[in-house]
């Protein structure tokens, strides 16, 4: 009986330490459905910092199949890609592409935690089954600290799993 | 002639002491662990040895109790035991039982229990253990072996030593020297056969097959056994050549050396740590033996054919030569022991102290015996004659029983693990605890969580890449949950302590029952792989 309430008391101290809930504003994507092998414009929202800490880097992972990426310009932040090589060649308006950007940087600039932005680029989503999600992991660096949006949902989990979700979209069937 | 034997010797020991330098086999580790749960049958089990093995019978033993054929296992020079598993294995608990031979010719065995898909369920009883007879009539033969052995090769010594050249006495010893020669020679072999026996865990009737014998003459034995038996032809050819001169002579001694090597080439007395010196020790202490016991007998019967003026001539010989030999066996006895028992607590606390114990006793009573032959009884032959040599002939027979008396225990000793092998930090016993294999996204984390009880745990994470070698992650992080019992993630950082191998002391699990253990290792800047397992934390029984 002594164990047993001992045990009760050392739980609720355990539950009473964590916090409340992960229910905070993630970085999304703006578009959460997108028909396949279309044009997508992903509009990337941050919405807070790392705690107080403001932003002042956003990188993006371009997932394989996704082709043509062109990053929007963003006044106060400098734009870098990296490109590299594809895991096969894709077609693209009668083009063969076989390498392209596999990453894009916002770096330079700061946004306050108490304000908002979005980032933008520019891609072509994969021709892939409808009901495909396509996951964009994003790292987002702060003056302290690193939010990584990089969690990728296990077959049978969701978003709501994860505490740093990466921002994905939905395929949807091809117009 | 001579530089011939010399060579010959020579050669013998660096035979006996070029084999591998160490002790008793300790498993260290194993792959799978014992008491895994696994997701998918394993491709291989490799166990890993604390020093060389040699692989005598692995066993995997299936779901339903059916023994699973097995390719034969290969063992590497640094320990490790390979075995390639079939493919298919069905999803329940499996056993794969080993035995293995050390450097010392002893036999290790024990069993992993694993499960495929499902927690493995410890038997009741496994089988495995050498059947009682077996060891005890390998331990008798082993007295047996060493006693006929160093008579024979020291009745040898004792004709070139003490009875001198073409004396009549020899021709009297001679027949029943070569018989002794030949039962030793016997005895040698069927103890190979015993030593197999016991290292394949086998009843004594399985030694009319092949398999105990293969295995005697492959392990450390067989070295040992066919160099006793060179000594013995050695023996029985200088006893044939004794009266024609200086070669037979010569061969009677490279018996009685070759026998005390042998005797050095197997077993854990031969196999302490440092070898340069327990190996000659052994080789010492086996020859003085010889002489000593090798003599009983032709005292025995020249106390009983020979005048009591040549009688006193050749007991003074032989008296004179035993002071020598006897100061070299307690040196060498004394160095051995000490090797042995490691700390002098060990000869009350331990089953090899305790037959120790018993040897030296008798030892003692031996020398006491031998210092009343030799200041008591000789003497009197000078006045007393003949009923002077019936006492002292009397004397010489109690001196046979003790000397078996000391032999037999000799043999104890020879087959009971000594304390030098127990002090072996490796014996620690693994702390109970968890663990379990889990794969994600190509990548396969052993998680372990020690002890598993309610309070502190340690948790640990071994981490390895598609292609099996140790992967480096940025980051590792745990979260336990107790979702039946309301309780959320407890989430820490673990630290890297090793390549691949990530923990976390002291992270308070405050109750039992089955947690969800959630590992996320950063593999790359944009890659975190999840790895999930269910750990069952109770309640150790007995609190």
């Amino acid at each position: 009986m002594i164990r047993n309430t001992r045990g009760a008391l050392l739980a609720a101290a355990v539950l009473a330490c964590l916090p409340l809930s992960a229910a905070l504003a993630h970085t999304t994507l703006e578009t959460k459905q997108a028909p396949a092998a279309s044009t997508y414009k992903g509009v990337l929202r941050v919405g807070h910092g790392c705690g107080a800490s403001p932003t002042i880097a956003l990188r993006v992972q371009i997932p394989e199949g996704v082709i043509a990426v062109k990053p929007m310009p963003k006044p106060g932040w400098t734009l870098t890609t990296k490109e590299g090589q594809y895991a096969k060649a894709y077609d693209y308006y009668g083009e063969s592409l076989s390498k392209g950007v596999t990453e894009i940087a916002w770096t330079g600039g700061s946004l306050p935690d108490a304000h908002y932005d979005e980032f933008v680029f520019r891609a072509r989503l994969p021709d892939a089954a409808p009901g495909t999600v396509v996951y964009f992991p994003v790292v987002q660096e702060c003056e302290t600290g690193v939010h990584r949006w990089i969690e990728i949902p296990e077959p049978g989990k969701t978003d709501h799993d994860y505490k740093e979700p990466a921002p994905g979209v939905t395929l949807t069937a091809k117009p | 002639m001579r530089r011939l034997v010399v060579g010959w010797i020579a050669a013998l020991m660096l035979l006996s002491l070029s084999a591998p330098a160490l002790a008793h086999a300790v498993l260290v580790e194993s792959a799978p662990e014992d008491g895994a749960r696994l997701d998918g049958p394993p491709a291989e089990a490799v166990l890993r040895f604390n020093e060389p093995v040699r692989p005598v019978s692995v066993k995997l033993i299936g779901p339903g109790g059916a023994e699973l054929p097995l390719p034969a296992a290969s063992a590497a020079g640094d320990g490790a035991l390979r075995v390639a598993l079939p493919g298919g294995l069905a999803v329940g608990t499996h056993i794969l039982s080993y035995r293995v031979s050390s450097a010392d010719g002893h036999p290790v065995a024990g069993s992993l229990l694993f499960g495929i898909g499902a927690e493995p369920e410890r038997p009741v009883e496994l089988g495995g253990e050498t059947p009682p007879a077996t060891l005890l009539a390998a331990a008798a033969l082993r007295a047996l072996h060493y006693g006929s052995l160093l008579a024979a090769v020291g009745g040898g010594l004792f004709l070139v030593l003490v009875a001198g050249r073409w004396s009549p006495l020899n021709r009297r010893l001679r027949p029943g020297l070569c018989l002794g020669v030949g039962v030793a020679a016997l005895v040698a072999v069927l103890n190979a056969g015993l030593a197999g026996a016991v290292l394949e865990g086998a009843p004594l009737s399985a030694l009319a097959s092949a398999p105990p014998w293969s295995a005697g003459l492959t392990s450390t034995a067989g070295p040992s056994v066919l160099l006793a038996l060179l000594s013995l032809i050695a023996a029985a050819l200088g006893l044939a050549l004794e009266d024609r001169g200086t070669a037979g002579r010569v061969l009677l001694v490279a018996g009685a050396v070759g026998a005390a090597l042998a005797l050095a080439a197997t077993g854990h007395a031969a196999t302490a740590e440092p070898r340069w010196l327990s190996v000659p020790l052994v080789a010492l202490h086996g020859l003085a033996v010889a002489f000593w016991i090798g003599g009983f007998w032709p005292l025995a019967v020249l106390l009983r054919t020979e005048p009591p003026a040549e009688s006193l001539r050749l007991v003074r010989c032989f008296s004179g030569w035993a002071v020598p030999a006897v100061a070299v066996l307690l040196l060498a006895g004394a160095g051995l022991s000490a090797l042995q028992l490691a700390d002098p607590r060990a000869i009350l606390t331990t089953a090899y102290g305790q037959i120790w114990t018993a040897k030296i006793v008798c030892a003692l009573a031996l020398l006491a015996l031998a210092a009343f032959n030799r200041w008591r009884l000789t003497p009197r032959l000078e006045v007393m004659g003949g009923q002077a040599a019936a006492r002292l002939r009397a004397s010489v027979h109690t001196e046979m029983v003790v000397a078996a008396l000391v032999v037999l225990f000799t043999a104890g000793l020879g087959t009971t693990p000594p304390p030098r092998t127990q002090a072996l930090p490796v014996f620690a016993e693994k702390p109970a605890g968890f663990s379990t294999a889990v794969v994600a996204r190509g990548r396969t984390a052993i998680v372990t969580v020690t002890p598993a009880t309610p309070g502190p745990n340690r948790i640990e994470m071994r981490l390895t890449g598609p292609d099996g070698a140790p992967l480096d992650a940025l980051e590792v992080s745990a979260e336990l949950a107790l979702p039946a019992a309301g309780i959320e993630g407890i989430t820490r950082p673990l630290r890297k302590v090793a390549p691949g191998v990530y923990a976390a002391d002291g992270m308070v699990l405050p109750v039992a029952g089955a947690w969800a253990v959630r590992l996320d290792a950063l593999v790359s800047d944009f890659e975190k792989v999840p790895f999930r397992a269910a750990v069952p934390v109770a309640v150790p029984v007995g609190r």
